[in-house]
This record gives C-alpha cells, structure tokens and sequence, in this order.
C-alpha cells in the first residue's frame, strides 16, 4: 500500500514537472489578445514579441522623439525584440540619441538610476554593450547598489523590486556573473520581498503586485533561476502573477477587489514574463552573425575601412576585410612573427606604423595572437605608439539651418575618456578648433548630411557622426514627422500641475477615540493657478474619520498659485463606535482645477 | 455565551485598529496640458482629440484616466498607464454626441504610487471638458419628416385636386 501511494505522488510529482511548461504559458495568448486592443507601445511590442506574436503594429516606433534616456532606451528594445535595426528603421538613429545621454560617467539623469539599467539593456541589444555608455552605467549602478542589496529607482532613496531586477537584468548582460556578490545580494533582496501568496511587493511590506512579480520573474529567468522555486505556502511569484489574469485576459496590477483603483498596466509586464522572457527580448543583429566583429582601419589621411567582419585574431579582420573595402596589405613574417608593414600606400616607416586598439585599449600581445571575444571592437590606425584613441558626441543629431549643435571630443587615456583640448574637429572636410574644454557650438547653414569627426594630430581620427540639416531629412527616405511629446504640436498652452510630497500616510496604531495627524505638502507645478479638494474612499475608518486642515475632507478647499506649496493637516480620528481592528486600506485624492 | 461575554469584554478595551501602513515617503505628481478642452462637435459624428499627462515627480506612478460622466460618449485610450519620472503620455479622446446641445464634464487623470498597500494619498486633476454639439435632434429629425411627408401628401391632394376640376370645366 505504502509502495502505491508513493508511485501516486512520485507520477503526480513527474506529471506536474512534465506539464510546468504548459502551465507557465497558460493565459499568453489571451494576454496577447488584450495588448492588442490598447495603445501600442514599446511594452506592448515586446510582449507581443514574447508571446509569439505576428503582424505586430510597429508604426508607433517611428519618430519618436524623447527628452529621457529611457523614451529611447525602450524604443530600441522594442526595435531590437522585433528584429529591426534602431539605427536605421526610423529617420532617427536612436542608438546615437540614446548615447547622448552619457553625462557624469552615467546615462541619463544623474538622480536616476532605472536608466542607467534600461540604456545597458538597450544597448546590449544592438550588440553594444561594450560601449563607453553601457561601462559608464554599469560602474554607476555598481556605485549605487544599496546596503539591503537593491536599487531604487534614484539614488540614495530606499531599495524597490522592480528596479533592483532591472539592474540585475543590466549587469548580468554587461558581464557580471550570476554568481558575483553583486547580484547575490540583489537576490537576496528580491526573495526577502516575497510575500506568502507567493507574489513579490514593491518595497518591503506593501501588497504584492503584477508590475512586481513580472519584473522579478523576468529577473530570474536571467540568472538562471525557475522563479516558480521560490515557493511560500505552495505559492510562487508565476502561481501569483497567473492569479491576476482576468477573462479579457488582462492582468490585474493587485488581487480584485483589493483596490478599488486596481488597473491593468502592467499587462505587458506580465505577457514577457509568462512567456519565460526577460530582457532584452531580442537582440538585433545587423550583419551581427556570431563569430563577427567591428572593424574600422583609419589611415594616414582618411578612414579606409569601417565594418564588421568575422576572424579569430584581430590581424585576420585586416586579412578578411579587404575585399569588402577595397584595400591592399602586406604582411610580412618577421623574426617575433608576422608584421602590417603596409596597407595602401601607409607603409611603416621611422616612428610610423599601423598599430591597433581593442575596446579602445592597446592589448599587450600581437595583432596575430589576439584572440577575439564576443562584443570586441578593433581599430587599426597609422601613426605613432602612444596616440590615444577619440570620439565625437552631438547634442543633437538633426538641427535647422542656423540652428547651434554642441559637439564635444574626447580621448581616452585607458582608463576614461576626457576632454580633448583644442580639438580639431572637422565637418566634412572643412576645419573647426574646439575650446579648451573640448567643446564646440557648431552652427551649420546649409542643408545637407555631413560628417563630423575629431582629427587632432598626435590623436588617432575619432568614428563620424552623421548630422543632418534642414529638411534633407524627408528627401532622404520617405516624409518623416516628429512627434513632440514635450509640449509642442497642438498640446500647446498651459498647464496644470499638482504634486502630493506623501504618497503613504502612516497613522500608526491608533485605538478608537484617538487621533493623529499627518502633513501634506501639495505644490502647483503647473502655469496656472490651482483649486484643490480632496475625495476619500476606502475603508470606512478613513471615510469617516479623515479631516483635513480641521475640516471635513469633502469641504476642503485650498487655492495654490504657480510654483507655490500649501500644507494639508491630514488628520485620523478613528471612530468610538468603530469595532473593526487590523491593517485597514484607503486613499485620498487630492483633486486639482484649474482656477 | 459566558466565554463569549468575556471575549467581548476582552476585545472592547483592545480594538485597535492597527493602520500600520510603508514605511517610505514618496511623492506623486500629475501635470497635465492643455488646461481645458472644448469641443464643437457634430452630432452623430466622432470627433477626436489629444491631451497630454506628465508624471512631474521624481518617481515612476500608475495613472488612471476617466471621464466623470457621458461614458458612453467620451472614449479614452489609453486608460491606465505607468509614466516613469517625467516622462510623458499623450493620451486620446473620441467624442460621439448623438444629440446636439452642450455638455460640460471633467476628465480625471489621478497619479498612485506603485506600492499597494496602506492608505495612500494620490494626486488627481480634474480636467474640464465641455462639447459643443451642433446639428439637428432626432426629434426634430422626425418632426421634419412628418411636415415634409405632410406637405408632400398635401402637394400629390392639391395636384389631384386640380386635374378633376379641370376635367370638370372640360366636359
């Protein structure tokens, strides 16, 4: 008998492992039917990717036009997950818009650190994750991990979930092992979030959540680990998440019924996750075959060559990129081995030769037993030893005629890039000289594409980067409309702004008959000035007992001009006759007019 | 029952009610442009508009959008989002008004945190909306049709009318 029950759970055991794939992709498809009856976005795009979707709407991702790091870092990682190339499908290279994020050695707002984490991962996704902008945001989220072993979404503010996945999504993919302290740490934190209905919270102590749950499923999946392990009560983060989907196949942001505000934007999140994907969800791979590397030969007066080529030492990419750019070269063998001695007419000669760069760091071995690893970059230049490599960054990439461009240029001194002093910049082939700083305000007329690169002697020529001027940019292909989101098009006038400094307001543990009392900053960041009022809902402890500024809540009116903060007096009076005890939930709205 | 007495006894003095809520403090902020929407609308037809939200905080937020009344003549898309720290959302509206008159409502967008849990305090701007809907009432559409039908009849009675007496005067 003994013998029997145990074959009943060890078949029941093989059972449930044999149809966990099956039960993990459980409710995708309907998912993927939901998304697609609201506003495409990059989330929506990528899980329809991850759902195995075809035919998916990719007319949102033209044009874009951001003022964050991350409007573009999402953009290219939906690009990338759909297998087109983000430099090229739109009249915007978002590559190139995205690293003009790079400021203080970090991406983006250098408050913010969520995107540092996204700008890592959409570059991974082009295959440039080796760049000096994913090193940047990779030391910066070192820098700023916290003691618990998450990441908050700004510096120094207290771990959450969501963000500490992010990051450990974006060092995985920058290099660091799943088993570093970094991201065992960040780990541990994640698992200390779990709840026992197995869902994960947003920060210690609050309610679990599909935006968390997704985020942290993805998280693992990366690091190698089957979220449905971490298992509280029979529960696990997939068991919870798959709980919140509804019959329109929506997924709800908390368990129904929970939250009167409850919603559904963290469907997509849910799709990616359900469908065992983390991020990025596709790589896009232009000429990105494995085995192939990037390859640029700057010659003694121009660029040779600028390509990607595949070979097993950095001397084969000279060999095997000849044909594609119409070189010639000699090599000949040595007594230490075999040596460039010429590649066009740039033979070397007294203090000159061609030497070469991988990841912009001289190797300390030949050209020939340089073994090449997956992501690196070579650059072979004619000159003298010591030159440093250089790069060029524009704060704007399309201007009008007349309209002022910032350029600045750098080299790197094998360890960081810093200013080039007087750098000598070129625009096509006409000269500029940068300021002491490096920079240059550059100011072009005429429409038209030109390059613009720094080509300073004793410096080894910088990549180009292409600016366009004027409306070349429609005659280049197609039309091409911007969308402005900050402001522009017929979203013009004024506005109207309210910010709340709390959005949590702990009243502690109060008995009936007792009160306390919580202040509110409420400011007017808008143009306009503002009314506000207040709605309480939720439990009834809060609808009846809440005042603001010794009022009822429904006859609280505060008017704030522009730029001004008023303080609200929140103040609980739990009720005498109230019975019921326990963590009660609730939420004030404090609701703005224009005036 | 003696025991339940007791337990009550017990109770009374410990009703607590424990509102232990997180622990962080984080703001949460909506902006929203332009300030006001008015509309002259047709009736029966759909008009479309746009508005944008901006989460104006330092935080990412959950945004929710409706329109306080004339649900069924005011779609939203889209209706729940997340807007990461001041990043923006153009948000649409179709109006379809089948009568024609003016209305006047508020569209809500309302800021959260993410954290759910505890008694939260949410930011929320009540956008006012009023629509101008011009053309004819179905009303007056049928009130039209009967005159016209009537007057039609009339015509054809009158032209009948006419031709007999004609014929009349003929014999």
């Amino acid at each position: 008998m003994r013998k029997k029950i145990k074959n009943f759970w060890a078949g029941l055991l093989m059972l449930a492992f044999i149809l966990q794939p099956a039960l993990v992709s459980a409710g995708i498809p309907e998912g993927a039917t939901y998304l697609r009856s609201q506003v495409d976005d990059p989330w929506i795009t990528m899980a329809l990717k991850a759902a195995g979707e075809t035919n998916i709407p990719l007319g949102h991702l033209r044009s874009v036009s951001g003022n964050l790091a991350t409007d573009y870092a999402k953009t290219i990682l939906a690009l990338a997950s759909v297998g087109e190339n983000p430099k090229t499908f739109s009249n915007v290279d978002y590559v190139a818009k995205l690293k003009t994020y790079l400021t203080d050695n970090q991406m983006g707002d250098k408050n913010l650190l969520n995107d540092d984490a996204w700008s890592i991962l959409a570059l991974a996704s082009v295959g440039e994750v080796n760049s000096p902008e994913a090193a940047a945001a990779k030391n910066f989220l070192l820098a700023n991990q916290n003691a618990d072993g998450g990441w908050s979404y700004s510096v120094g503010a207290g771990s959450d979930t969501n963000d500490t996945a992010a990051a450990i999504m974006a060092l995985l993919e920058a290099g660091v092992s799943n088993g570093n302290s970094v991201i065992t740490a960040a780990l541990a934190y994640l698992q200390s979030a779990q709840n026992i209905d197995g869902g994960i919270s947003y920060q210690l102590g609050s309610n679990s959540d599909s935006g968390s749950d997704s985020w942290v499923i993805s998280a693992l999946i990366k690091a190698g680990i089957n979220p449905s392990s971490w298992n509280q009560n029979g529960n696990n983060p997939v068991t919870h998440l798959q709980s919140l989907q509804d019959d329109d196949g929506g997924f709800w942001w908390v368990t129904p019924g929970t939250s009167e505000w409850n919603n559904k934007a963290m469907t997509a999140f849910a799709v990616i996750a359900l469908s065992n994907k983390t991020y990025p969800v596709g790589y896009y791979q232009s000429g990105f075959v494995p085995g192939t590397y990037h390859f640029r030969l700057e010659g003694s007066t121009s660029t040779i060559c600028d390509t990607q080529v595949a070979g097993t030492t950095a001397l084969d990419l000279v060999k095997n990129a000849a044909s594609t750019c119409g070189y010639t070269y000699t090599i000949t063998q040595e007594s230490y081995g075999p040596y460039l001695r010429a590649i066009n007419n740039d033979q070397a000669q007294g203090m000159s030769g061609w030497l070469y760069f991988v990841d912009n760091i001289s190797p300390p071995v030949g050209a020939d037993t340089y073994i090449l690893e997956e992501g690196d970059e070579v650059l072979f230049y004619y000159g003298e030893w010591g030159w440093n490599p250089t790069r060029l960054s524009a704060s704007l990439l399309e201007i009008n005629p007349g309209e002022a461009v910032d350029v600045s240029a750098q080299y790197f001194n094998g360890t960081d890039w810093l200013p080039l002093p007087n750098a000598v910049v070129k625009v096509n082939e006409e000269v500029r000289t940068a300021d002491a700083l490096g920079h240059l305000a550059l100011t072009i007329n005429q429409n038209g594409f030109y390059q613009v690169y720094v080509d300073t002697p004793g410096f080894v020529r910088s990549d180009k980067v292409k600016i366009t001027v004027g409306d070349t940019v429609s005659q280049e292909v197609g039309l091409q409309v911007e969308v402005d989101q900050s402001g522009g098009g017929n979203i013009g006038g004024e506005a109207i702004a309210l910010v709340v400094d709390q959005s949590q307001l702990n009243f502690g543990t109060l008995a009936p008959g007792q009160t306390n009392t919580r202040v509110v900053n409420l400011t007017n960041g808008g143009t306009v000035g503002l009314s506000v009022g207040a709605a309480v809902s939720g439990d009834v402890v809060f609808v009846s007992g809440i005042k603001i500024s010794n009022q009822s809540w429904a006859d609280y009116t505060q008017a704030i001009s522009p730029n001004e903060s008023k303080t609200a007096e929140v103040s609980l009076t739990v009720p005498q006759n109230y019975l019921a005890s326990g963590i009660k939930s609730g939420e004030l709205i404090f609701w703005a007019t224009s005036q | 029952m003696a025991n339940r007495k007791n337990f009550s006894g017990l109770l009374l003095p410990l009703i607590l009610a424990s509102l232990i809520v997180g622990q962080s403090v984080q703001a949460v902020g909506v902006g929203v442009k332009p300030k006001r929407i008015d509309l002259q609308v047709k009736a029966g037809k759909a008009t479309n508009t746009e508005f944008l939200v901006m989460n104006v905080d330092e935080k990412p937020a959950l945004y929710q959008i409706y329109p306080d009344a004339l649900e069924k003549a005011i779609e939203i898309a889209p209706t729940d989002f997340l807007l990461d720290a001041q990043a923006s959302q153009l948000v649409k509206v179709q109006v379809k008004i089948k009568t024609p008159g003016l209305f006047s409502t508020n569209i809500s967008i309302v800021a959260r945190p993410l954290e759910a849990s505890g008694f939260s305090a949410a930011s929320g701007i009540k956008l006012p909306i009023t629509i101008s809907s011009s053309g004819w009432s179905r009303w007056w559409l049928i009130i039209g049709l009967i005159i016209l039908l009537a007057a039609c009849l009339g015509l054809v009675f009158g032209v009948k009318l006419l031709y007999k007496r004609k014929l009349g005067i003929r014999r």
